[in-house]
């Protein structure tokens, strides 16, 4: 293996080492972000109405 | 260390020797390279298999390793009289069942490479569109770490691909040599 190899197979490595170390911010990030919006979104709302609908679809 | 640099630097260690002798031994040696570059082998390897020069040349003055490999040239010679039919039945069955599948593993896994390399860059290149035209405001933080990860995703596959196709070319083609050694010259058994 040349020395040029050697250097490509860094650079391959330390690529990989950030992507899985970027990529778990990111998944985190994601996460933090929707579970936020999941957190503000009208539940009792969205299934009262549900809730209605189905009453309506039984009448 | 190549064939050429690995023979001068025999012959500078070899330099007090007989003029004969160390003709005999360089003609040797160099007979053990093609030999070995026909089996498929770089001369780096053969190189490093024959050990440091300066030992060697002090183990010829010694006549043990001279006598060596001649005794082992003879023995591939011997073996080397002509085509086998062990060796061409052998050259067939091995691609038919497990040789050509495993190249052919090989390229698929390059060329699934090249196609998750393809959809990286795509992907990367949708996301900083989406960005520019203002497409993305909620989720711009982690769709910026999206990027960078898809980037360093991309780096990644790009070096995999360089040394996969510069390898993948290589060991095809030692092994295509291999075949052919073994297709004209049999396996090389006693």
């Amino acid at each position: 293996m040349s020395k040029g190899d050697i250097k490509l197979l860094i650079t391959g490595a330390v690529a990989l080492f950030l992507a899985c170390f970027l990529g778990i911010i990111t998944i985190a990030l994601y996460g933090i972000k929707l579970g936020g919006k999941a957190m503000e979104y009208d539940w009792k709302g969205a299934f009262s109405q549900m809730t209605e609908q189905v009453q309506d679809l039984g009448d | 260390m190549n064939k050429t640099e690995y023979l001068n630097r025999l012959s500078n260690e070899l330099g007090h020797m007989p003029y004969g002798d160390v003709k005999d031994i360089i003609q040797s040696i160099e007979e053990h390279f093609d030999e070995g570059v026909a089996e498929g082998r770089s001369e780096e390897e053969i190189a490093q298999s024959l050990g440091d020069p300066k030992e060697l040349a002090a183990e010829f003055k010694d006549g043990a390793k001279f006598n060596q490999i001649m005794k082992k040239r003879k023995k591939m010679a011997d073996s080397f009289k002509g085509p086998d039919g062990r060796g061409r039945i052998f050259v067939i069955l091995f691609n038919a069942f497990l040789g050509i599948e495993c190249w052919l593993i090989l390229l698929a896994a390059i060329v699934a490479a090249f196609m998750f390399l393809a959809a990286d860059a795509g992907i990367v290149g949708l996301l900083i569109a989406s960005m520019i035209m203002g497409k993305i405001t909620e989720f711009l933080v982690p769709s910026i770490f999206l990027v960078l990860t898809l980037i360093c995703v991309g780096i990644f596959l790009v070096v995999l691909l360089i040394l996969g196709i510069k390898y993948y070319a290589k060991g095809l083609k030692s092994y295509i040599r291999w075949n052919k050694h073994v297709w004209n010259y049999g396996l090389g058994e006693e």
